[in-house]
């Protein structure tokens, strides 16, 4: 599905007017335009993203490995008790993101719905925006992990959990509705 | 306080995610330098304790890597003729033999262990100390003696505590025997393993049992050869040496080699500075990573506050009042996190309870024992210089936005 597609896909899912956007033709270049996004959060989110890929690969990747020091392996052993929680608590960057930049967005979204936007196609813009973004570090972080030959369970998790915050986020933008 | 109340109630927690957030990744860098110093510490302890076996003029054996060893086909004879050499020779040799499991009820339901040691290898290692009775006695004879001495573990004492003799069966000599409860151990005794300096066994479900002579001539063909596997040979010459390494190749067609102090220092130093190589990058690594994000998070939410921290300054609050109660705020974030430590290292300690798992289970606060409040006391010392780093930041942040601008927000 291009990104485009993804686009009105995501429009449908959080009930809006599809047939109004495909009259409108908002394509990528209005994503783009219309984004919530500077260029330096992109930069900061693909990089918490690709950071919690990183983490969660390197992580199962020193686990495949056959570690020969019996010094580092029991000091490793210690962290992969607790893999499924460290990583998690390691995607808390993601929503401490999040929040800063819907936050600080909140100004923004209301003059968008003053000159006419409405908050449904701006909600939608950042739901797809953030799947795009996420999508193409999983993406990334998969081919990665195929190469090193690494469990993709654990990322595919991740990703899950990346889709939550950024459908929790989503919820967020949508409260400014009310004020 | 009332304002520091404020603060907390109506600034921080008011966006509580971020809080959390801000917390638990705290908590991860607390938990990376927790365990880092735990190992430092453990490995410390274990070099410590190899130092004290590794004399002048001894040899440590160890079975040559390359070398397999086809224990079905070897038999009592072989390995008793392996100490009668030893006799011959007259070559003093200290042993240490573990694992062996003894049926002793006890109240903790836990699963007893027999660990056997003979005078040499008790003079040599200093691990061994006792908070009640008397020093171990290896002068008796299991031929004719029907009571051995022996010590208990901390955990042991309440099932049997010092004088208690009880008839059980011996897993080692494979008959009846009456044990006489000789000594209580201190709590938290422990022995570091050889090839992995910071893994650690404790005896506080343990029975040391004194072994000489005789009792090796009656013990079973395991123990015999679970003794050989680290036999140290004490003040010998490395002809001697040789000729002994021979003979077990003959004996058990096995290749052993015979280090000598020079040789096991420069192994063990490899290993423990190879070993804390390997934690600093690890913990350096990550260090760096995570004090960037906890930094990064921290200036965030400082831009989701501005407002409010701006509108607290123009009303007449003085930046050295914010100051200190940053300083508080953070304060409080990292006393809950070292609670959050602490509980789960308690919590981890007592799953070894739970499992019944009697080589690990612990007595102390909480089953915390010394390695572990010292590296809580790391992590406190690193939660000082991160606040400050934070704060300072937060506060260059806070200076940078004009009071006027901020309000506006």
């Amino acid at each position: 599905m291009s990104s485009t597609n993804n686009y009105h896909f995501a429009v449908i899912m959080m009930g809006g007017p599809a047939g109004r956007v495909v009259k409108k033709g908002i394509n990528m270049g209005d994503l783009m335009k219309k984004s919530l996004f500077r260029n330096i959060d992109r930069f900061e989110l693909i990089f918490c993203y690709v950071l919690c890929f990183a983490f969660s690969i390197a992580f199962d990747y020193s686990r495949r490995i056959n570690i020969g020091s019996d010094y580092l392996r029991s000091f490793l052993e210690q962290f992969y008790e607790h893999q499924g929680a460290i990583t998690m608590l390691f995607s808390l960057v993601i929503v401490v993101f999040h929040c800063r930049m819907i936050q600080s967005r909140k100004t923004e979204v209301r003059c968008r719905i003053l000159v006419g936007d409405t908050i449904r196609a701006v909600t939608a813009r950042y739901f797809c925006e953030c799947l795009v973004m996420s999508g193409g570090a999983f993406a990334a972080a998969l081919i990665t992990a195929l190469a090193v030959r690494t469990s993709v369970l654990h990322i595919v998790c991740l990703f899950g959990i990346m889709v939550l915050y950024i459908l929790i986020s989503s919820g967020m933008v949508r409260r400014f509705e009310n004020i | 306080m009332k304002i520091f109340n404020f603060f907390i109630k109506k600034i921080f927690l008011r966006r509580v995610v971020i809080a959390v957030s801000i917390l638990l990744l705290i908590l991860l860098s607390n938990y990376l330098i927790f365990i880092s110093s735990r190992s430092v510490v453990s490995t410390m302890q274990g070099y410590e304790e190899i130092k004290q076996l590794n004399q002048k003029n001894s040899y440590i054996a160890n079975l040559d890597p390359e070398s397999d060893i086809a224990v079905d086909r070897i038999t009592k004879d072989n390995t008793q003729r392996l100490y009668d050499h030893l006799k011959e020779e007259a070559v003093r040799y200290g042993i240490l033999a573990e694992g062996f499991v003894i049926d002793m009820p006890n109240s903790q339901d836990m699963e007893i262990t027999c660990s056997y040691l003979n005078k040499e290898y008790y003079d040599m290692n200093k691990q061994f100390a006792i908070s009640q009775g008397e020093e171990l006695d290896f002068g008796y004879d299991v031929d004719d003696s029907p009571v051995i001495p022996v010590w208990v573990g901390k955990g042991l004492s309440e099932s049997y505590p010092l004088g208690t003799v009880t008839e059980v069966y011996e897993p080692v000599l494979q008959r009846n025997v009456t044990l006489k409860v000789q000594g209580i151990l201190e709590p938290n005794i422990a022995h570091s393993n050889m090839y992995s300096l910071s893994s650690k066994q404790y005896y506080n479900f343990s029975v040391i049992v004194p072994v000489n002579e005789g009792f090796i001539r009656n013990a079973d063909i395991d123990f015999q050869l679970q003794s050989l596997f680290d036999i140290i040979l004490i003040d010998t010459t490395k002809d001697k040496v040789d000729e002994f390494a021979a003979t077990i190749q003959d004996e058990l067609g096995a290749k052993f080699n015979f280090c000598t102090q020079e040789e096991n220092f420069e192994y063990f130093d490899d290993i423990f500075f190879s070993s804390m190589k390997i934690i600093l990058v690890i913990t350096v690594v990550l260090l760096v990573i995570l004090s960037g994000i906890a930094v990064w998070s921290s200036l965030s939410s400082v831009r989701m506050m501005i407002k409010e921290f701006t509108i607290n300054l123009f009303v007449g609050m003085q930046y050295s009042k914010l100051r200190k109660i940053l300083y508080g705020y953070h304060g409080l974030l990292f006393l809950v996190n070292l609670l959050i430590l602490l509980g789960i290292t308690a919590h981890s300690r007592h799953g070894n309870w739970v499992r019944k798992d009697s080589y690990f289970c612990t007595f102390g606060f909480c089953g915390l024992i010394s390695m572990d409040w010292i590296a809580l006391l790391a992590v406190l010392v690193f939660d000082i210089i991160l606040g400050a780093i934070l704060v300072e930041l937060m506060m260059w942040r806070i200076k940078k936005v004009p009071i006027s601008l901020g309000v506006l927000q």
